[in-house]
């Protein structure tokens, strides 16, 4: 009987997909998606937003690689119908929606792909953290995000320059500070140290091992830490610039690079805290 | 409840990827549907020189076949000026510097300068094979209102604090 049902061309198609490596797996998924590395490839190359996503990418990469000896030969078939819907959705998106809503539904089925095929306790958030921060999102996030977030650090840092005893009001995006007009500009968003700091989160929450309940309590921590860098960088060059004609750009570049540099620390130091969330 | 056989459920899930995978292949283009709103009055002078209109380069053509708005290149002779209009909010309408980034120009020197009429307006420097350009952008509405990035327009635009049509203009001249 099992010669029989061996011998049928479908059953035999059945025995091979049984044995398909986890590796191999993913494979079929990502090939499945190709329209989405395909445009998210052309973004990185024509050069139309920061290439930051190199570095989630080849974080995700090295994440895969130490955990390949790991992953399971019998995918989870929970998580693997919830991939399949997700691929299914990522193909609608590229009849309906804008092409990045459609990669980050493509890298969220591949993520979940991939924890079919992960062992328990791994995490996974941090994961699907990096493969979303892999896409071209900064010059969108720039778009979208840039003016809200120049609003809210306008309006923090005028407060924290009144306490300091200077003349600050805002309108806007600009600032009148000691009756010279300020404006935040496109640069003083912060999209750029948000990205920096959710990719540090990622990095050390997936190498390190953190639960995934255990990072998504610490993410308002993190939002927390960008808000006040963004908001101190802004206030300390707001200052200077109501106090002198021009601010050099060596003056705001040194600022912004010490203070990106605290706030990846900050996050690093809230991700590696308590021992108890570590698998 | 009877569990699937797991090599059954497996050939599925790949003849559903591979249905998946095939088809984008059959996606059309979506050019043609487009509004057809009949293209503005382009300005005929750019401060007290007359203008006359370029074609748009290989790169601008293909941006213009997707774009939900109108584009025209014009010149003075010595500023070329690009000019994008839409009646919508959109993503479309994108920063001068990623248009230049994308045509492999490197981009430096970014700031807000006004005019001599003392309007804003956002400026960079590209470079690309030695060839400089000054490049200033800034985008008005239709009361006259302009704004210095695209992220503040968008959402003056989507809000309702600022009324269309929107007209991007990218001046750039070679330094």
């Amino acid at each position: 009987m099992a010669t029989a049902i061996a011998l049928h061309p479908l059953a035999r198609w059945q025995t091979r997909f049984e044995t398909v490596s986890p590796l191999a797996w993913l494979g079929l998924h990502a090939a499945a998606l190709w329209p989405h590395w395909r445009w998210a490839g052309a973004r990185l190359a024509d050069g139309s937003d920061d290439p930051l996503g190199v570095a989630a990418l080849v974080a995700l990469l090295v994440w895969v690689v130490r955990r390949e000896p790991l992953l399971r030969g019998a995918p989870r078939q929970g998580w693997v119908y919830a991939a399949a819907a997700l691929t299914a959705l990522a193909t609608l998106a590229l009849f309906h929606l804008p092409p990045l809503l459609g990669a980050v539904l493509a890298v969220l089925s591949l993520a979940t792909a991939l924890r079919s095929v992960m062992p328990s306790g791994q995490p996974w958030l941090p994961v699907a953290g990096l493969a979303v921060l892999a896409l071209p999102v900064v010059s969108s996030l720039q778009f979208y995000a840039g003016y809200p977030l120049r609003v809210v650090t306008a309006e923090i840092s005028t407060w924290v320059l009144q306490l300091a005893g200077l003349a600050a009001e805002r309108s806007g995006t600009t600032m009148i500070v000691q009756g010279r007009q300020v404006i935040v500009d496109a640069p003083c968003s912060g999209v750029q140290m948000v990205w920096m700091a959710y990719f540090c989160a990622c990095v050390v929450a997936a190498f390190s091992g953190l639960r995934d309940r255990a990072m998504l309590a610490r993410l308002p921590a993190v939002g927390a830490l960008v808000l006040v860098g963004n908001v101190l960088r802004n206030s300390v060059l707001v200052a200077l610039e109501a106090q002198q004609s021009q601010v050099s750009d060596a003056v705001h570049q040194g600022v912004g690079l010490v203070v990106l540099v605290a706030v990846c620390a900050g996050v690093v130091g809230v991700m590696r805290g308590g021992r108890d969330a570590q698998d | 409840m009877r569990r699937t056989e797991p090599g059954l459920a497996r050939l599925g899930i790949v003849l559903g990827l591979t249905a998946c995978a095939l088809a984008p292949l059959g996606r059309e283009a979506d050019a043609g549907a487009r509004a057809s709103v009949a293209a503005p009055e382009w300005p005929v002078a750019w401060e007290g020189r007359p203008l006359r209109p370029l074609a748009l380069g290989a790169f601008e053509a293909r941006f213009a076949e997707r774009f939900p708005g109108h584009i025209a290149r014009m010149t003075d002779g010595e500023h070329t000026l690009v000019l994008r209009e839409v009646r919508e909010p959109t993503r479309m309408l994108h920063p001068a510097a990623d248009c230049y980034r994308a045509i492999g120009y490197s981009i430096a020197d970014t700031r807000l300068e006004r005019d001599g009429q003392s309007q804003l307006w956002r400026c960079f420097v590209a470079e690309r094979d030695g060839q400089r350009l000054r490049v200033c952008e800034r985008i008005v509405d239709a009361k006259g209102e302009a704004f210095t990035d695209a992220s503040s327009w968008f959402w003056a635009a989507a809000l309702g604090q600022s009324t269309g049509p929107w007209r991007a203009v990218t001046v750039a001249r070679a330094l």
